[in-house]
């Protein structure tokens, strides 16, 4: 059925405002938890889905009504005191936000499906009526909660599947991948929704801006405009015979210094527009970790800081996979259960820290437990066993390249796959993703003390500092974020270890990259034994690059190749110098690998 | 490419009156002539300073700084094996949308548009000038005084990325 809605500007503020709420609402339920007493969290809680009630009903979107109204219902028991929070009503309210959600995201499809919404419905009914002295145990609740879908499905909506009536049953043995509450939800029409809904409603299509930076924009474009009539005059001065040539340099001279420093500014206010907190990504972390912690049976405390740290949308959209794969990592791997912990002389509950914080031109987020940390040994003999390295490479591995290991693909510590892990796909999607952002990642980890996964990314995908080289009369631009140093040596200190050439750069043997053979750029230079290396690192990796002339840095706009010329080896873009011609961004995390390529190869 | 270069339709245009009128810009090649659909090209602009792409097929010349857009270039002599030649005050780039995307082609210089009845194509013969695939002639227009092949760029593109992505 499609959305019949007169007024379309009041249906866009609708879903704007609604999905923001229920954003907040997941983050205050999961708070909720911890904090049953707390008058001022539970009051929130109730005006949002009051408000979201509200506006529904006066946009006539009976389902949604039908949800938040029994859901209210049973948020206002809890906080008149007549119910007791327990877990199992926590699951019944978060089914319920769960199903207003996928509601939302109907609507802002543009189409109203017919959910099936009674099941849930049914299971909030029960908590309408309980008797408010004894709340009832856990074990009666979960009964209750099972026993209403079948009586659901019986009555109104006839194209009920015989499917949804088993599945609770199915569900209900232990033995099922996810507790029972979550297993019976599972199977609820509103399914194909659910897990798409968190994605879709937080979609990035629309940008709330504060008036402020609205009103300085605007400032800097009229400042903007002012210089261009001053270049226009300046010109026709010149033309005009009215200015010489002494003169009009001494103008233009300021006012190039004026314009770059209003372009400056201008840049810095459209960056600030599109940076968003990364609280957009971190605020899905609790109730994952809170039903990852309930399927695995282990008890975990998140703690989160620096939700506040801003960073580029785009980068934002681009961390929440990597992040959820650590995390379950770090709950699935890291962290002991409570009997293990407690026999290993730690508290019952572990710690799983979420941070992030600026560092210069880069975000650090970090994600650390104080679980058993990574069991080297097993870690290599596994990586053996799956025949991903052998004997001899292990003998001679750091620990950190040991560490490095749990990246392979197909590397898992599992014998079984299980629901949560063990195929051996999530590490590899962390490092590729993370790659992808040209960012680092780094593995601290003590036996029996815990593990740290930190992650480098740089602000933004769209603006980069870079370090501008030329190899043999071309220009390249090197992303800045991965340059670790430069140096000028003497190509007589060159070393050939086994036809990679290497530079003995410290303590450290490191394999050297000549970009113009990668580049196949023509010689036009004589021999010169002087040249420069630039020592780039990627995900822990070093590699020098050897060019023949270091050009300046600079912040250069990246500019995409285009379709056709996207999958170039060892460049990840393009963009465009002041005299208008384009330079190749060289792709760091290629090179990185190509001379690892070239080093095993050759 | 509208449907109205296909050589079938053509054949059908021509049962009914003369087809319907099409523009076509001419450009030569190596002494031949070719025409595209005018409405594919976008600009036609001189030689600027191309940058350089390493490790892609040998008729990428490289790419250009089109307004602050990154544009690749394609060397039409080079893609159909063409004996290369310097650049002249002649010669030009063609900015063409290919499937959604601005490329530049290289070609020796652009003539004019002409206007013909999509009636006047007719389907390439079996064995065309030298080097070209056959897949990107889209027919051949034969008229008193002149022989211009049409070509569909489309395809060719389609076929090269299916070669580019092959190798890497």
């Amino acid at each position: 059925m499609p959305i019949d809605c007169e007024d379309q500007e009041l249906l866009e503020g609708f879903l704007a405002e609604t999905t923001e709420l229920l954003e907040k609402l997941d983050d205050d339920l999961i708070a909720l938890e911890k904090a049953s007493d707390d008058p001022e969290l539970m009051n929130r809680i109730f005006r949002s889905i009051h408000t979201v009630k509200g506006a529904s009903s006066f946009l006539g979107f009976d389902l949604l009504v039908r949800v938040t109204h029994k859901t209210e219902d049973v948020l206002n028991r809890l906080r008149k005191g007549e119910l007791q929070l327990t877990s199992e009503i926590m699951d019944v309210v978060l089914e319920a936000t769960d199903l207003v959600k996928t509601l939302v995201a109907d609507i802002k499809g543009g189409e109203i499906v017919d959910r099936e919404i009674n099941e849930t419905i049914n299971k909030l009914i029960p908590l309408l009526t309980e008797q408010p002295a004894a709340p009832a145990p856990p074990a009666a609740e979960a009964v209750s909660t099972a026993e209403a879908p079948p009586a659901a499905t019986a009555a109104p909506q006839a194209e009920a599947k015989p499917a949804q009536e088993a599945a609770p049953a199915v569900a209900m043995p232990p033995a099922a991948p996810r507790p029972a509450p979550e297993a019976a939800k599972k199977p609820a029409p509103p399914k194909g929704g659910e897990k798409g809904s968190g994605d879709d409603l937080s979609d990035n299509t629309t940008v709330r801006v504060d008036v402020k930076r609205l009103d300085d924009l605007m400032n800097q474009v009229g400042e903007l405009v002012l210089e261009r009539n001053r270049m226009i005059q300046l010109n026709q001065d010149l033309q005009g015979g009215t200015s010489d040539h002494i003169l009009f340099s001494e103008e233009f001279g300021k006012l190039a210094k004026r314009m770059s420093f209003v372009t400056s500014e201008l840049q810095m206010q459209v960056l600030k527009m599109r940076m968003i907190p990364v609280e957009k990504v971190f605020k899905k972390f609790p109730r994952i970790v809170r039903s990852l912690a309930r399927d695995l049976g282990k008890e975990v405390d998140l703690q989160i800081f620096g939700e506040e740290t801003e960073l580029d949308r785009s980068v934002v959209d681009e961390i929440g996979d990597p992040l959820i794969h650590l995390i379950r990592n770090a709950m699935d791997h890291g962290l002991e259960t409570p009997d293990d912990r407690l026999a290993a002389g730690k508290q019952r509950t572990g710690t799983l820290i979420l941070a992030a914080v600026h560092e210069g031109n880069s975000i650090i987020i970090s994600i650390k437990d104080d679980g058993r940390g990574i069991d080297t040994d097993r870690v290599g003999r596994k990586a053996i066993e799956k025949g991903l390295i052998t004997e001899e490479q292990l003998a001679a591995m750091t620990q950190r390249e040991m560490f490095d290991l749990i990246f392979l693909p197909g590397f898992s510590t599992k014998d079984q796959a299980s629901d949560l892990s063990g195929r051996g796909v999530g590490m590899d999607v962390v490092k590729t993703n993370i790659k992808k952002l040209n960012g680092l990642i780094e593995i601290k980890s003590e036996k029996g003390m815990g593990s740290e996964f930190i992650l480098r990314l740089p602000l933004t995908l769209a603006i980069i500092q870079s370090l501008l080289v030329e190899v043999e009369g071309e220009i390249y631009s090197i992303p800045l974020a991965s340059v670790l140093e430069t140096l000028r040596v003497d190509q007589r200190e060159f070393h050939v270890i086994g036809g990679q050439e290497v530079l003995k750069l410290r303590d450290m043997v490191l394999p050297l990259v000549r970009l113009e053979q990668v580049f196949n750029v023509k010689r036009c230079h004589d021999q010169d034994n002087f040249c420069y290396i630039v020592v780039i690192g990627s995900a822990d990796k070093r590699v020098g690059l050897v060019v023949t002339r270091l050009v300046g840095q600079q912040e250069v706009a990246i500019k995409s190749l285009g379709k056709y010329l996207a999958n170039v080896t060892g460049i990840a873009g393009s963009t465009i110098l002041g005299d208008g011609r384009v330079a190749l961004i060289v792709d760091p995390v290629g090179m990185v690998d190509g001379g690892e390529g070239a080093s095993g190869g050759r | 490419m509208s449907n109205a270069l296909v050589p079938m339709n053509a054949n059908e245009a021509r049962t009914g009156d003369h087809g319907e009128l099409i523009q076509l810009v001419s450009f030569s090649l190596d002494n031949e002539e070719y025409g595209v659909d005018v409405l594919k090209v976008r600009e036609i602009i001189r030689m600027p300073s191309i940058t350089r792409v390493p490790n892609t097929p040998h008729y990428v010349e490289g790419v250009i700084n089109l307004r602050g857009k990154v544009i690749p270039i394609i060397n039409m002599r080079r893609r159909f094996g063409l004996i290369e030649i310097e650049y002249d005050k002649q010669t030009r780039i063609m900015v063409m949308d290919v499937e959604g995307e601005l490329m530049g082609f290289i070609v020796d210089a652009v003539s004019e548009v002409i206007r013909i009845s999509s009636s006047e194509i007719q389907p390439s013969p079996a064995v065309v000038t030298s080097g070209i695939d056959q897949e990107c002639i889209a027919g051949v227009i034969n008229q008193a005084e002149r022989l211009l092949v049409l070509l569909d760029l489309q395809k060719m593109f389609s076929q090269d990325e299916r070669q580019l992505f092959g190798n890497l």
